[in-house]
């Protein structure tokens, strides 16, 4: 049970508090509801550059870093297709520090043409490593145009070209800094040893000040349903052929995700779960096999991706992937692995309390989704889930039509 | 209308590091194991690791200590491989596998009332395992495929280059996973190592988390059926290469260069290992570090630099990896030179070293936050014959030390000629 505490300021920053006496740290998770999805199809990887240049100093605070490590912090951020979170932690005594720094780029970032080029070209060299210089890197580049032809999950968060980096202005950033990076939108989470009153009042003194945005609500291209199932084949120079299967999914909001998130670990989770029982042990066709939801929250996708032993063909493979499905489809899951599902749940949850960081972006996130309570509901929403649910999931998600397939063959 | 008086233009003061006592376990002896245990936390989960002094070090055929390790999980003399992981899996437990160049182990990670279930299982499995013909046949072959896989990635070829060079590929801590090696390991190579080194006399036992007690009673009876030591083992001495230069690694149609550069460095029990520790830092340990302030944020050859000290128990290295561009490499190579000579010519300034003392500071509290890390904190100077005066030192160390101590350390032990610098890709 995660006790907390919610606070909005009248800017419409909303600030949650959960106090643990039982550490030394404090953490400070600041989400912004802007990503991917939020970018002109013609400057992708918008969202992330301006992730970086978050951290190029603020018009009080000219080196972001150098204070940040003052306060002995450990910090970073990320951004995905929804959300941009940036987060610290560090030695609770200097809580306030933390809020000069953290409020300080909210209130103006320190807009400049040097810091927009450098980290340009580190986001162009981020490119270049992750999605371009190894092996089967570029996956999401191809799978997510696959997937999508309208909605902007079609572009991945890195951009769709290192065209739309190498174009971006000093005008484009500070746009999206006025439209995006405001009070409004924005979550707040604190937790460890912290104190809710004193929290509440650092958040008034240095985030209360900072004007509200306004943006506009979000109007997004609908995906609509699929009719015909799309396939890309690649050759590439990597070591062994390798498949990524992606059908479309509800959305995080959709009863239905808890589902499909259950789904996924019946296929995949741990060495006991069926796709790797049945296709890497039994009839050793892949050297590994993954299926996980990608967790957006418009609809999103369900993945099932494996590299293929050496002279075993895409078609077997993906007959006995399609065997497996139609198990679930045809079967109502047994008790005890459904139990397993459940306590596996249970686990993880957890274990995600034994950090402060987790508990603060948990916190975050489950505000974005609708209300940060929520945190202490997962476990009996998922518990509630029987297998005639499961079994009728299979049957929305697991269409022949809805599926989309990149294949991977070895130059 | 928002008040507008906040003063930003001044910042809070930072106040001092609030000194803390460090939690240390609680040693019990069960049945002859050593066995550590530290209450902490206040979720009600535990972590049980069985440690044992058996890595490629004891090895005598390569590989044969990660894959004996890794193949626990596949059968026990009692149950396959598919009725352990459903065993496991069901209570939402998990198992973690560690093999490195001086131990190897299993941690049980789970929820604390279910550890008495869970434990005489997580026994069978890494004191009788079967390993199974037709699953080690399965494993490496996934292994070698797996290979081929990571020698595509320049930081792989980068590191494993790294290690060869400075230890030689037959060295324990040079060698690396290959495919000759894979293709040469047999059954009887990993019955011969768990025999020999899965014994009593070389494990110990960490239970971490909440509700470690419940556990302990077990625990001893458990612990009372193992095999000790059947014959001893004579440890066989090792040179290091200690190569210097340059070497190339090529590979077609990369579009970055994996950099590598290093050397062998004293451990963690030598006097000068705490100021080496802050001396890293200012050099590539941390994001605001001179490498990255210079490669990353001021010239954008890279997403990412840093450097590392990094202790094992026989020996030491310390390394500064990267990648870059290619067509910027033999710049950042410029630079990462240019960055080593400033720290062995030029005093550190004050201002610099006060936020990496102030940064240190701060990772030292967290590596100490909640159970976990402490038990990890215990294993990092028990492993080594030190106690806890080591982090007090060091601490003191981070506090104290002189930018001219630094700049001595710097000439001491930074000299670029002493250095092994690899280049792979392109």
């Amino acid at each position: 049970m995660i006790h907390f505490h919610k606070h909005t300021l009248s800017n419409g920053l909303r600030l949650l508090v959960h106090e643990n006496p039982h550490t030394q740290l404090a953490a400070v998770n600041l989400l912004y509801d802007v990503g991917a999805r939020d970018e002109d199809p013609q400057r992708t990887g918008f969202a992330h550059l301006f992730e970086h240049l978050m951290f190029g100093g603020s018009v009080n605070i000219p080196n972001y870093d150098e204070v940040a490590q003052q306060l002995g912090a450990e910090n970073n951020a990320f951004t995905n297709n929804d959300i941009t979170n940036y987060y610290l932690s560090f030695p609770a005594n200097n809580l306030e520090t933390a809020f000069w720094l953290e409020s300080d780029r909210m209130f103006r970032l320190d807009f400049s043409e040097r810091s927009l080029e450098v980290q340009r070209q580190v986001v162009i060299e981020e490119f270049k490593q992750r999605y371009l210089n190894q092996p089967y890197g570029d996956v999401w580049l191809k799978l997510r145009p696959l997937a999508y032809q309208y909605h902007p999950y079609k572009w991945a968060t890195i951009g769709k070209e290192i065209r739309h980096i190498e174009e971006a202005t000093l005008a484009d950033v500070e746009a999206f800094f006025y439209k995006h990076y405001r009070p409004d939108n924005c979550i707040l989470s604190v937790a460890g040893n912290v104190n809710t009153a004193e929290v509440i009042r650092l958040a008034e003194k240095w985030f209360g000040p900072i004007e509200p945005g306004n943006r506009p609500p979000r109007v997004l291209p609908v995906e609509p349903p699929q009719l015909v199932a799309r396939s890309l084949h690649v050759t590439a120079p990597v070591p062994v052929d390798a498949f990524y299967r992606a059908y479309p999914m509800p959305g995080r909001h959709d009863d239905a995700y808890p589902v499909c998130d259950l789904l996924s670990d019946v296929l995949s989770r741990g060495k006991s779960a069926r796709l790797y029982r049945s296709l890497v042990k039994e009839k050793q066709l892949l050297t590994s096999v993954n299926a996980y939801v990608t967790g957006d929250q418009d609809p999103g996708l369900f993945v099932i991706t494996g590299n293929l032993v050496k002279g075993i063909t895409h078609e077997e493979v993906l007959e006995a992937v399609e065997a497996e499905l139609e198990l679930l489809k045809n079967h109502p899951i047994p008790s005890e692995e459904l139990q397993k599902l459940h306590n596996n749940i249970e686990a993880t949850m957890l274990f995600a309390e034994t950090s402060v960081l987790n508990v603060a972006m948990n916190l975050g996130y489950f505000e974005l989704l609708g209300d940060a309570g929520q945190i202490n509901r997962e476990v009996a929403r998922y518990a509630a889930i029987g297998a005639g649910e499961i079994q009728f999931q299979s049957h929305a998600l697991f269409q022949a039509q809805k599926a989309n397939t990149l294949y991977y063959h070895a130059e | 209308m928002l008040n507008n008086t906040t003063d930003r233009t001044t910042a809070p003061a930072l106040q001092d590091f609030k000194a803390f006592t460090i939690q240390a376990p609680v040693t019990h002896q069960l049945s002859e194991v050593p066995v550590f245990v530290l209450e902490a936390g206040d979720q009600d989960v535990l972590r049980i690791d069985l440690e044992f002094a058996a890595g490629s070090w004891q090895e005598s055929r390569q590989l044969s200590a990660s894959l004996t390790n890794r193949m626990l999980q596949e059968g026990s003399k009692r149950r396959n491989g598919k009725a352990l992981a459903d065993f496991f899996d069901f209570y939402g437990a998990y198992l973690q596998y560690e093999s490195s160049a001086d131990r190897s182990g299993v941690s049980l990670y789970c929820l604390s009332k279910q550890a008495e279930t869970l434990l005489p299982v997580l026994f069978e499995l890494v004191f009788e395992p079967a390993f199974p013909e037709e699953e080690l046949h399965t494993t490496l072959r996934n292994l070698r495929q797996q290979l081929l896989v990571e020698q595509e990635k320049v930081a792989f070829l980068a590191r494993r280059g790294f290690n060869a060079a400075l230890f030689g590929s037959e060295h324990p801590y040079g060698r690396s996973s290959n495919d000759a090696a894979y293709a040469a390991l047999e059954r009887k190579h990993l019955a011969a190592f768990h025999r020999d080194f899965y014994v009593k006399d070389r494990l110990s036992v960490g239970v971490c988390g909440k509700n470690t007690d419940a556990a302990l009673p077990l625990l001893e009876k458990l612990l009372k059926n193992i095999p000790a030591t059947h014959i001893p083992w004579e440890p066989r001495p090792f040179t290091a290469l200690s190569q210097t230069g340059r070497v190339h690694i090529p590979k077609a149609d990369a579009i970055q260069h994996g950099l590598r550069l290093g050397k062998r460095m004293v451990g963690k029990t030598h006097p000068d290992y705490h100021g080496l520790k802050v001396l890293n830092t200012v050099l590539g340990g941390y994001f605001g570090s001179r490498l990255m302030s210079n490669i990353r944020e001021d010239k954008g050859y890279t997403y990412g630099i840093g450097s590392a000290i990094a202790s094992y128990e026989h020996d030491a290295v310390f390394t500064i990896a990267t990648e870059v561009g290619k067509e910027v490499s033999e710049a950042a190579l410029q630079e990462i030179h240019h960055e080593i000579h400033q720290l062995r010519t030029a005093l550190i300034p004050t201002e610099e070293l006060d936020t990496v003392r102030q940064y240190l500071q701060g990772v030292y509290m967290s590596s100490f936050d909640g159970a976990f890390a402490l038990a990890d904190r215990f294993r990092d100077i028990h492993h080594f014959g030190l106690d806890y005066d080591y982090y007090q030192k060091y601490l003191q160390t981070v506090q104290q030390i002189r930018p001219e101590k630094l700049r001595e350390l710097a000439v001491a032990y930074l000299d670029p000629e002493s250095m092994v610098t690899i280049v792979a890709g392109g």
